[in-house]
């Protein structure tokens, strides 16, 4: 559920968005809140100043008395009407309430009682009516010693008006909250609509039409470096997709020769009626033809499972010398029988390789020395060290390969020439060669002059894990 | 008739060489495009069969060059590819046929004689010269309703007769399309062979179809 980018930038909005909101509402909820004692206060402060005034200015009249009782008898403004709200009193030094405003007196309230400071001290208190209430205390010196003045004013008003502003935020919140989260929602689909404009282009990329390519022009920043390794990777598929069709085309090609060998020499050898020579003759080249199909066929088995990696390679130490002596073991009665003369010099070398594998590679390579020599030639090999790895060179003295053909010699199914009376194979084992040795860490090169021979140069790292010693 | 094979499989080239002459025609291999265009050139064939995939020079090369030099001889191109566009550029280049390998050899001979009877005067599968009856496909040779047993070079010569009936055919044309290139030409093997088909086509009727032009060949002639 969470699983989708556009939800996932909804909720971290709306989580971010809530916190914020909260936090802003709650700092105004509060700053109000203490702008409205803070009025509060400055206008007791004035009302008990006021009054210490008042009173400074009778006693130094002398009438300190009457002043008091006037404070008590007011019959005008708030502090007449019983639990206005708005109270005074005066306390004497001792504690004794000596004066209250009307508005306490009506209803025999009291404010509590603090002996207050000369600075005055200020209280929010539970006052008369249970009303939150603002408190001022302040101690003046007169004549008839330290008079505290009381007075409050409640806060009901600006409780009043703080709810409503809580209950305003409160209201508003959700939709806003909804709002928004609707409205990002929207963006958000709409900031993501390049990918839905990408997945619907690389939809429609199949194996007919990899050839094509996402246009990097045109699509989001962020999405450009996407583009671009996606094209990258159709790159390499189209590249993978081309050589798997090309072998199955060379494949299919290489098969149809030789089943239209067997074809036809069954319909002309069927076509009429022959000697038991004739018949004997045909079934011997169809069992000839057979037997190059079945090469090709194992050899393009080797080649898929190559190129599959099914084929698992075990290094183990050998000498590569020793290893040349059994490969020669294997043809020298085909050398004999073309009169070719095979020398083998150079050191023993040691390098951990498959021992298969290049057996495979070596055969193949001289096979070739012999197949494309020419009669009474020769073929000689070396196995020497060479920059800490070792460098097998295999030279005949054969037909040659042309300049513009050596390096395609290593290409699947590739032949050089087959014109020149020379039994020719599947054109596919130096293609095997080439992927052995470089499973290997090692590299294989040829060096060729038409008419006077070829030379097969192999390098192999003495390990093929590192491959640092590869020439 | 005389076919110019030009395949590199030396195999391939043998069975189908061996089964065209088992039909009477007279073959000419190459096993590259060089030695292809040069015989194309210079013998006198009357189809070629031409692989694509040819050492030296490829066989739509081959067949351009000839076409450039104005050798209109019938092409059957043959091919292990069976790619659209390798057909289209065969047959543009100027291929008359396209065979995709493998072949049914009876297909390729239906196709050699399908573009030998394209290059004849005549042009279905059954020649009828007055009341002889000559069927290209199986090589069935009738006159008046009775068949006649010919040898296949015996059938080879009345057929190249046929295909070119009403004209004067020389002896040269003779040996040059009905027998191989190592026949002595100065031998009289033509006028030996006339008369073995005369025998058996025209000794035993009225009317004679195939006359000698003297100084110049033969005729088979329709009257």
């Amino acid at each position: 559920m969470f699983n989708s980018i556009k939800l996932r930038i909804v909720v971290w909005f709306l989580v971010v968005f809530s916190i914020f909101f909260a936090g802003i509402e709650l700092f105004l909820y509060y700053k109000l809140g203490e702008v409205t004692i803070h009025l509060a206060d400055e206008h007791l402060q004035s009302e008990v100043d006021t009054i210490a005034n008042l009173m400074a200015i009778e006693e130094a009249q002398g009438q300190l008395e009457s002043e008091l009782q006037e404070l008590a008898a007011a019959v005008t403004g708030v502090y007449a009407e019983k639990l206005s709200g708005h109270y005074y009193q005066l306390i004497s030094e001792d504690g004794n309430i000596l004066v209250r405003s009307p508005s306490l007196a009506l209803a025999d309230e009291t404010l509590p009682v603090y002996t207050g400071s000369e600075q005055g001290e200020f209280r929010t208190i539970i006052g008369p009516g249970n009303e939150h209430m603002r408190l001022i205390s302040q101690s003046f010196r007169f004549s008839v010693g330290r008079l505290t003045f009381q007075a409050a004013d409640s806060l009901e008003d600006t409780q009043e008006v703080l709810s409503s502003f809580r209950n305003v935020v409160l209201a508003i919140f959700p939709v806003v909250f909804v709002i928004c989260g609707i409205g990002v929602f929207l963006m958000t689909g709409w900031a993501l609509k390049p990918i839905r404009a990408f997945t619907r282009k690389i939809g429609q990329i199949t194996e007919k039409n990899l050839a094509e390519r996402v246009e990097e022009r045109g699509v989001a920043i962020e999405l450009k470096p996407l583009a671009a390794s996606f094209n990258t990777m159709l790159g390499r598929l189209e590249e993978s997709f081309s050589r798997q069709k090309q072998f199955l085309s060379d494949a299919s090609h290489e098969l149809r020769t030789p089943t239209s060998i067997i074809k036809s020499f069954c319909d002309v050898t069927l076509g009429r009626e022959r000697g038991p020579g004739d018949y004997k003759e045909a079934i011997r080249k169809i069992g000839d033809t057979v037997n190059r199909m079945c090469d090709i066929i194992n050899r393009i088995l080797v080649i898929s499972r190559l190129d599959n990696k099914t084929i698992q390679f075990k290094p183990v130490r050998m000498d590569l010398m020793d290893l040349m002596k059994d490969v020669l073991k294997l043809i020298e009665h085909s050398a004999a029988s073309k009169g070719i003369g095979i020398k083998l010099e150079g050191t023993n070398v040691f390098i951990s390789g498959d021992r298969e594998g290049l057996t495979e590679v070596f055969t193949n390579i001289v096979e070739n020395a012999l197949k494309y020599n020419k009669p009474q030639g020769r073929v000689e090999i070396s196995v020497n060290e060479s920059n800490g790895g070792a460098l097998i060179s295999v030279s005949d003295t054969g037909i040659g390969i042309p300049e513009g053909e050596q390096e395609k010699i290593f290409d699947r199914f590739y032949r050089v020439d087959a014109s020149r009376g020379i039994t020719v194979g599947s054109g596919l084992g130096l293609s095997i060669v080439r992927t052995i040795v470089e499973a290997h860490g090692g590299k294989i090169e040829v060096k060729s002059r038409l008419g006077s021979g070829t030379t097969f140069n192999v390098y192999l790292p003495k390990n093929p894990e590192t491959g640092d010693a590869v020439a | 008739m005389r076919i110019l094979l030009v395949e590199d499989e030396k195999d391939l080239a043998m069975i189908v060489k061996q089964g065209l002459e088992e039909e009477g025609y007279v073959v000419d291999v190459a096993h590259d495009g060089e030695e292809g265009l040069y015989m194309a050139e210079n013998y006198p064939v009357d189809a070629v069969i031409l692989d694509i995939m040819l050492p030296l020079m490829d066989g739509l090369t081959v067949l351009s060059n000839m076409r450039k030099k104005g050798i209109a001889t019938p092409v059957i191109l043959l091919t292990a590819r069976d790619a659209l566009l390798d057909k289209i550029k065969g047959l543009d280049t100027g291929a008359d046929d396209y065979l995709t390998k493998p072949f049914v050899f009876e297909e390729l001979l239906a196709r050699v004689r399908s573009l030998l009877r394209r290059k004849a005067t005549v042009k279905e599968a059954v020649i009828r010269i007055a009341d002889l009856e000559i069927n290209t496909a199986s090589h069935e040779v009738k006159r008046g309703g009775k068949s006649i047993a010919l040898s296949a070079k015996e059938y080879a010569l009345l057929e190249y007769l046929a295909y070119k009936k009403n004209t004067v055919v020389s002896r040269t044309d003779i040996v040059e399309h009905i027998y191989h290139e190592d026949t002595d030409m100065d031998s009289n093997v033509v006028d030996v062979y006339i008369n073995y088909i005369r025998n058996k086509i025209d000794k035993d009727f009225k009317v004679k179809l195939i006359q000698t032009i003297r100084g110049a060949g033969y005729m088979l002639k329709e009257e």
